[in-house]
Parts: structure tokens; C-alpha cells; sequence
């Protein structure tokens, strides 16, 4: 499995199993959908930086480029985010 | 040795930095009494509730703080500290006095400059190149109590109310943390270990649930004017809690969601004067310089700018700016 493949899961296993948030799919617009607020958002952001270790700077982040899990993959590879040690069973979470 | 100091603390919190105060402390070494947040149902969000209720910990509705009877369950619960976290009930005086070692609320401003709502927004707006996060001593008063901790930082050119807000979550979090272990130090040794700085009153503003000149955008002002309140108005793509400003052509209603500086000065039109469009916006007059009006909202939702205003249109003035601040 590819390194984008596994943040793109371990993204979806955090907003799903973590977050108990209603995700479909990777390509689901979070916002259009209305999983993801404001405030839920922000929570996202802090998880983001726990679990990949980097920071994001908030004051650059356009939100529109953050709206899919595809997306949020990109932006965390893109950003010096590293794949945590996951474990097996949130490694297949993600389906 | 770190159980013999632990805390026990009972959150009133909601929003996002409730629920990263309720994992902080979940995860930390004190002990959570309760949590109060308010009930969700049937939300698709993460709620404090939902996330209290997941983790088994004992959990009330919000509201329970206007309720003096709550006092009792306060001291029944043996609490030590109530921390308030972007809840906006008022607690009851003897729910406050109920707490062992005092009550504390993270604000997020300066104090006593940015007392009240929204104050994010309004930091932006006036012009701030600093803002702060401030966890302080709750008091019957709103906003008024002896100060802990606060944790200064950069407002940056491209912070808007949303970025703002969160970065006061950010810096917050470690200020709630450390006054946790001050004052399990505190109690520990009994010497007093929590800061606590009064505040000078003097200089308190207080900001309501108001936007600035009541929602409306006012052309007439310097072009930074302009632009600091679209920036501070903005949450997009979340709901602002000011909305957008308004303005109005020819009895059209717009929100303003997103504009640019030009640094170019405006000769003989009137503020509000439509100008030329750009490779980005279409150029509207503001009392000094132009700016670049790019995104609009209307009723067909968010569209650009070029697509609904014309060169030669006229944006009508607003009525005077009223800050609401006391």
C-alpha cells in the first residue's frame, strides 16, 4: 500500500472511529455533507497535527482545498505530516 | 505521586475547544467529575455531550448552571475546580463559590480590551496586530475575574474570524493545562501557586451579540476599514456568527464574503462606487483606495463578484457605525 494510501486511511479510521463522524467515502465533500462545522473542524486540525506530527498554519490554510479526505490526504503529504505506527485493525478501517 | 495531586474538575464546555479540553483531560492525571454540556439528539456532529456520554463520564445539561440547587451536587461531587470552556451560560454565584479551589473560564481576548462575544472578530476589525487567549477567574460578572494565564500572539494579514478562533483554541489548551498543575501544586503545598492578576477595569471594553454597524457594510471608511471587517466577518465555507456584511445596490441585498487590498487611491467617486474589473474581483471605492471585491453572497449562494456588480454600479452607504462595547 502506498504512503498516501495509508494516510488517506488513517485520515477516514479519525473522523470515523475517533470522531464518530458519518463518513462515506474519500471523495465526500465534508462540508457539503455537513460532517464537518466550524467547531468540528478545528477539532480535525488539532487531531491532524497529533496524529501526523506537524503543524498547520492556520493563517495560510484555505479550507476549500480541505474538504475531502482525498484532499486532507494531500495536504498532510504535502505539509511534512508522517504515517503514524498504525496498528492492524485501523489499518483495514478504512474499508 | 501524581494521583495523590489530582484534581477533580468539573467541565462546562462546548464547541470544539470543549472537546479538546474533555480529551486533554481524559487523558491527563486529574479526575473528571462531570461534564456539562448542551444535550444533542440528533446532531451529525461531535458534540461535549456525545463525547461525554462515550466516555462514561457523568454528564448534565449546560443549563443545570442557572440552577442554585446545582450547588449542592457541585459540593456532593467534591470539585475542586470548574473549568468553563467556550460555554455561554451564566453560572450561578453559589456554583462558583461550590468549587474548591475556584472556577475559571477561557476567554478568548485580552483582558480587560475584549470582554464579551465575538471578541476574535472584533480584534480584527479594530485593526489589532496582537491578540489573546486569557483563563481567568470566574466571578458573577462577565468576564471580569482575576487573571491566570494568557497567551499572546500574531494576528496575521490572511487571519480571518475562523483562523483567529482557532488559533485562540490552540494557544488556550496548554494554558488550561497549566493551571491544573498550579494549582494541584497549590494545594499540595499549600502555598499559592496560581497567579492571580486583578484587572483594570479603566480599560475594560465589553463587546455584545452585535455585528459592527449592525451587519451593514459602511464604503465610506478607509479601505483597511473595509477590509478588516469583511476578514473579520469571515468563517467561509462555516456560518459567520456576524454573517456577512451588507451592502445594497438599487435595492439588491449582498453579503461581502471575500476581498483584497489594492493600495490604489480613489479620485473623485463616491464610496461605493463600482470600478473596474480585475483579473481577480471588480474594484469598489472605499473612502481613501479601491478595494477588490471578489466573492459575493446572494440568494443563488456564493458567486464571484464580476458575475452580479458592473462597472458604473453604486453601492449604497450604510447607516453610522455603532460599537457596541461599554
Amino acid at each position: 500500500m502506498s504512503e498516501s494510501a495509508i494516510v488517506q486511511q488513517r485520515i477516514f479510521t479519525l473522523l470515523t472511529q475517533e470522531m464518530q463522524l458519518p463518513v462515506s467515502d474519500p471523495a465526500a465533500d465534508l462540508i457539503d455533507d455537513g460532517v464537518l462545522d466550524s467547531l468540528v473542524f478545528v477539532d480535525l486540525i488539532a487531531r491532524l497535527e497529533e496524529t501526523f506530527g506537524f503543524e498547520i498554519d492556520l493563517s495560510e490554510l484555505e479550507i476549500d482545498e480541505f474538504r475531502t479526505v482525498e484532499q486532507i490526504a494531500g495536504y498532510v503529504a504535502a505539509n511534512g505530516g508522517t504515517v503514524p505506527l498504525e496498528s492492524p485493525q485501523n489499518a483495514s478501517a478504512a474499508g | 505521586m501524581i494521583k495523590r495531586q489530582a484534581l477533580r474538575v468539573l467541565l462546562v464546555a462546548e464547541e470544539s475547544a470543549g472537546l479538546q479540553t474533555l480529551k486533554m483531560l481524559r487523558e491527563g492525571p486529574h479526575e473528571l467529575a462531570g461534564v456539562l454540556a448542551s444535550p444533542d439528539h440528533e446532531s451529525k456532529m461531535t458534540t461535549v455531550w456525545h463525547a461525554a456520554k462515550k466516555a462514561d463520564v457523568p454528564v448534565w445539561p449546560a443549563q443545570s448552571v442557572r440552577d442554585d440547587d446545582f450547588a449542592l451536587k457541585v459540593d456532593e461531587l467534591a470539585v475542586d475546580v470548574l473549568l468553563n470552556v467556550h460555554s455561554l451560560y451564566l453560572i450561578r454565584g453559589s456554583i462558583l463559590e461550590a468549587c474548591r479551589m475556584g472556577a475559571y473560564n477561557l476567554h478568548p481576548g485580552p483582558l480587560p480590551h475584549y470582554a464579551g462575544l465575538n471578541v476574535p472578530s472584533w480584534a480584527i476589525y479594530s485593526g489589532e496586530a496582537l491578540h489573546a487567549v486569557t483563563l481567568h477567574e470566574m466571578t458573577p460578572d462577565i468576564d471580569a475575574g482575576t487573571i491566570a494565564y494568557e497567551s499572546w500572539f500574531p494576528i496575521e494579514d490572511r487571519d480571518n474570524g475562523f483562523t483567529l478562533m482557532a488559533k485562540c483554541i490552540r494557544a488556550g489548551l496548554p494554558l488550561v493545562q497549566q493551571l491544573l498543575d498550579a494549582a494541584a501544586q497549590e494545594r499540595a503545598s499549600g502555598i499559592p501557586s496560581v497567579p492571580r492578576i486583578a484587572q483594570d477595569f479603566s480599560k475594560r471594553r465589553y463587546f455584545g451579540r452585535q455585528a459592527p454597524n449592525s451587519g451593514q457594510m459602511n464604503w465610506n471608511q478607509p479601505a483597511r476599514t473595509v477590509l478588516n471587517h469583511v476578514r473579520a466577518s469571515d468563517y467561509s465555507p462555516f456560518a459567520s456568527p456576524w454573517g456577512a456584511p451588507r451592502t445594497i445596490r438599487q435595492g439588491d441585498d449582498f453579503g461581502v464574503i471575500k476581498t483584497a487590498a489594492t493600495g490604489q487611491d480613489v479620485d473623485d467617486v463616491a464610496p461605493g462606487f463600482v470600478g473596474a474589473k480585475t483579473s481577480h474581483g471588480i474594484l469598489v471605492a472605499c473612502q481613501d483606495q479601491w478595494v477588490e471585491v471578489r466573492k459575493l453572497k446572494t440568494e443563488q449562494g456564493v458567486v464571484d463578484a464580476r458575475t452580479v456588480l458592473s462597472s458604473g454600479d453604486q453601492l449604497q452607504e450604510s447607516p453610522a457605525a455603532t460599537v457596541h462595547s461599554r
